[in-house]
């Protein structure tokens, strides 16, 4: 550690290591390949879905599974397969499009509230304190009908309360790094606040950040399919997992297998990710296995 | 601790007071006016709106509004619901307890299973029932409530026929107490899993990760060194430390239940808190939004505050925070 040398050669492969380690996780990697799976056939719904999402065709509703319709047919004759695939490119990119903000907004605050401290810092955790202290559901509900439906009004709702766990870890590592050695060597031979901010601070923060984004996804695809079930979501118009297992609720006396589909969509994407999550958490830091 | 006390009981004053602004800031913003609906009737004319406006108070401004509203929340007044021409008290009085009763069974539920199956996982690491309450907590943790619940009922329901999907208890009562106790629990179970599922898989696994920890400990080592039969060490000198912070989980995991109960109850119909706030807030019944909102937020607010003493109890470091 005393040899600048050592310490670069450490944090260049750094990345590999983690790599390496996530590798060696079965459940993450199987975790991560199934997420891909599902995203794939999202974004080329488009092109491998056999209909639109949107096909009605009424001399053909509840159709039970077959060759020509994989998963049936619903309450207008749409083919459920389409729509699924169609319904996952709003599930996932809500998930995709949430974690990212959640985890740039998340981490500037986060950053800015451990590094500079003081004032700013008080501030921003009252305010995450009181965040913390609204139940959150019933929250977003009424954000949701006041804003009303659409995928960015949702972007909007979940983001909200998508930065908090971000910025409160962020903040503690920020915290910890700032009496740090390292930090005080970079400050002694001049280094500038950017430099220290951007060089020493963030590379080491990306961590948890990352893995806070990945369970992110999860918990904003969750999020999304409970509001658009309360009919406060997506408009039910657009196909998305959370509207069409509201739809099927409705019908489900006629064709309960419609109901299964879209809830068993949202829970493997969403298994897949925490067991992506928990594999990086693990690979990043390996003292926290088996928690 | 005294201190530490006063000084929470206040912070958690202050943020009950902003809990209160929230919601009737939130309330105000929401699109449509109530009165609105009265325009469409020919027989009343925009002078008798206008003059229903003024009486109740809707043309003051903001600042007024909220003080006045608050100053009635004081006096125990807490308005009527538009939709159910109720007092909202009496509203509370019929939904409340249905929800308490819910919470409190799936809770109980939730923590007589995951209290032993987190200690024996723990003591019999890598066992058989370990990886089974893995993979089970796994499931729990990430299964969708709501799923879960229209799956449960597709097959307790509709295809064993053997629970009812809906309701809260049987249109006729059974003639005797335990008859009735019977009856409510046949409508509780389903609800009382769905919404227990995760808590149950969460308390699973702290149990034991908090029982692992506690085992290692030289303490621990001590009561077998002392020859002490191995159950007793277990239950007796383990267990009860590895609780604490189960305890602590415990108390935080409430809230969560309230969301739990809002989507539970809509999927089951089951006619508690959760659901009236869900349904006021889609026929735009104000009175009832901002007072159920605000009921559980205080209730979140009151668990924090167990959560925090309860942890001051039990590690006195965080009380000289």
């Amino acid at each position: 550690m005393k040899e600048p040398r050592v310490r670069a050669a450490r944090s260049q492969s750094e990345f590999v290591i983690v790599f390496r380690r996530l590798l060696r996780h079965r459940l993450a990697i199987l975790g991560g390949a199934v997420f891909l799976g599902f995203g794939l056939m999202a974004a080329l719904a488009p092109w491998i879905a056999p209909e639109g999402p949107n096909d009605i065709n009424i001399t053909r509703r509840f159709r039970e599974p077959s060759p020509s319709h994989p998963l049936g047919t619903d309450e207008l004759g749409r083919d459920v397969l389409s729509r699924i695939m169609y319904g996952g490119r709003i599930s996932i990119a809500l998930g995709l499009v949430v974690a990212l903000t959640g985890a740039t907004v998340g981490g500037l605050i986060g950053a800015m509230s451990g590094y500079f401290g003081g004032v700013l810092d008080s501030l921003f955790m009252r305010l995450v304190d009181f965040m913390l202290a609204i139940p959150t559901l019933p929250i977003m509900m009424i954000l949701s009908a006041i804003i009303g439906q659409g995928f960015w009004q949702m972007v909007f709702v979940l983001v909200i309360f998508g930065w908090i766990g971000i910025a409160r870890i962020v903040r503690g590592v920020v915290l910890s790094l700032r009496e740090q050695d390292f930090i005080a060597a970079a400050r002694a031979v001049g280094a500038s606040r950017s430099r220290i901010i951007l060089r020493h601070v963030l590379p080491n923060v990306m961590a948890p950040i990352i893995v806070a984004a990945t369970l992110g996804v999860a918990s904003a695809i969750l999020s999304e399919s409970v509001l658009s079930y309360l009919g406060l979501g997506i408009p039910p118009n657009v196909p998305s997992w959370g509207n069409m297992l509201m739809k099927a609720r409705d019908y489900f006396l006629r064709l309960p297998i419609l109901v299964v589909w879209p809830g068993l969509c949202i829970f493997l994407t969403t298994l897949s990710v925490n067991f992506l999550g928990d594999g990086l958490r693990d690979a990043i830091d390996p003292r926290l296995r088996g928690r | 601790m005294i201190g530490y006390t006063v000084r929470r009981i206040g912070q958690n004053l202050l943020v009950v007071l902003l809990v209160t602004f929230t919601t009737f800031f939130l309330v105000s913003q929401m699109p449509g006016n109530p009165l609105d609906q009265l325009l469409m009737n020919p027989e009343i004319t925009p002078e008798q709106v206008a003059n229903l406006k003024r009486i109740w108070g809707m043309d003051q401004n903001f600042a007024v509004r909220y003080v006045g509203w608050l100053g009635e929340l004081v006096r125990g007044e807490l308005g009527y619901s538009f939709r159910f021409r109720l007092p909202v008290s009496e509203l509370l009085a019929l939904r409340l307890p249905n929800t308490l009763i819910l919470m409190g069974a799936s809770m109980l539920l939730a923590m007589s299973l995951a209290l032993p199956i987190g200690v024996y996982s723990a003591v019999r690491q890598y066992s058989l029932l370990d990886y089974v309450g893995t993979g089970f907590a796994f499931f729990g943790l990430s299964v969708p409530n709501h799923w879960l619940g229209l799956i449960l009922i597709v097959l307790f329901s509709l295809h064993w026929r053997i629970l009812p999907s809906a309701g809260f208890r049987s249109l006729t009562l059974p003639p005797t107490v335990w008859g009735v106790v019977l009856d409510r629990l046949k409508y509780l179970i389903l609800p009382m899993i769905t919404i227990g599922i995760s808590s149950m898989a969460g308390w699973m696994r702290y149990t034991r990760s908090s029982m692992l920890e506690v085992l290692r400990q030289d303490y621990t080592q001590t009561a077998r060194s002392k020859g002490l039969a191995e159950r007793r060490v277990i239950l007796v000198h383990a267990l009860r430390n590895a609780l604490i912070p189960v305890l602590t989980i415990f108390f935080m995991a409430i809230p969560g239940l309230f969301s739990g109960a809002i989507i539970t109850e809509a999927v089951f119909a089951y006619p508690g808190m959760g659901r009236l706030y869900w349904e006021a807030l889609l026929s735009k019944d104000l009175p009832v939004v901002s007072i159920t909102f605000l009921i559980i937020a205080l209730l979140v607010a009151f668990c924090n505050l167990a959560a925090d003493l309860m942890y001051a109890v039990v590690d006195p470091r965080v009380r000289y925070e």
